[in-house]
């Protein structure tokens, strides 16, 4: 299944916490003192769409689990847009290890410095990363279940 | 005093920021590893087989004479294909059937599943092999083929 309108809006709290009388903070409450580390225009674009199979729990990045995929490649130094896209029904912590990902607002500019980029179901979000840290690196969805069933993939930078 | 302090800890935190100093190298570079050996530190497999037991009813009654009822289910294997085992019967005074079924079960797109299987009835002693694919949404049969052997 592929969302085919995926929203872009940092301001909405996400499903379970919509109306409920409270006021709940969002991405777009939240503004990184100083800017982005590497204020570079990315050089380029990893669009990568978050998958899964709830009955068989199956769970993936582009509908191949870990064991099917080979590693991302990142030159070291460049700066490039990782865009997600949320194809499940769940909530997902993403969580690039070594490198920070730096999210963008709905016009692309610079809005908050984070380990861990939460995507709601139907939600697709951009960040910017700066491959500064050479080596082999964990890319993951933090619901450790999710994890060990695929939902992985190696990053290399050099 | 814990004003002052405030600030100088955001300065502090913001210039720390805008001069962002990129990680040092590796000091223990990791060599590329196999899916074997990252399965063997990780403790993260992704191709493991698993199973289930679900039992819907097991029951017991110790009247004038034993009365049992049991529906369980269980399979084994990985995200693809899977076996399936599928038993169900009464044991009672006026009805008295078993059921037992083995289904090789195979996902081939994200919706769609195929399922062979065979079944067999021990007190017909009827015996049939059925082959079909079914959705998963919104849940109608795609395909199916049925032979039957009847051993009377």
């Amino acid at each position: 299944m592929r969302t085919a309108q995926p929203r872009t809006n940092l301001d909405d709290p996400g499903p379970g916490l919509r109306d409920n009388g409270r006021r709940v903070l969002t991405y777009a409450d939240l503004h990184t003192i100083g800017g982005p580390i590497d204020r570079r225009e990315p050089g380029r674009d990893l669009v990568l769409h978050v998958t899964g199979h709830m009955q068989r729990f199956i769970w993936s990045f582009d509908g191949r689990k870990f064991s099917e995929a080979p590693p991302l490649p990142f030159t070291y130094g460049e700066r490039l847009r990782i865009t997600l896209v949320n194809d499940t029904m769940m909530t997902h912590p993403i969580h690039l290890h070594g490198m920070w990902s730096e999210v963008e607002d709905e016009s692309g500019a610079f809005l908050v410095r984070k380990h861990t980029v939460t995507l709601h179901p139907g939600q697709q979000i951009r960040y910017a990363v700066t491959a500064d840290a050479p080596g082999n690196w964990a890319f993951h969805c933090h619901l450790l279940y999710h994890m060990e069933a695929g939902m992985f993939r190696e990053v290399h930078v050099a | 005093m814990t004003r002052v302090m405030i600030l100088a800890l955001s300065m502090a935190a913001s210039s720390a920021f805008a001069q962002h100093v990129p990680p040092d190298p590796p000091q223990n570079p990791l060599p590329h590893q196999s899916y074997e050996q990252m399965v063997e530190m990780m403790r993260m497999d992704d191709t493991e087989r698993y199973g289930r037991v679900s039992v819907d009813q097991l029951e017991w009654q110790n009247a004038d004479h034993a009365d049992i009822a049991w529906d369980v289910q269980a399979y084994y294997g990985g995200d693809y294909n899977k076996l399936w085992l599928k038993t169900e019967g009464v044991h009672e005074q006026h009805e008295d059937d078993a059921r037992v079924e083995v289904l090789w079960n195979r996902i081939i797109h994200a919706v769609v599943e195929l399922a062979d299987r065979c079944a067999s009835r021990f007190r017909r002693r009827t015996f049939a092999h059925v082959a079909g694919a079914r959705r998963r949404r919104p849940g109608a049969a795609l395909v199916r083929h049925r032979s039957r052997d009847l051993h009377r």
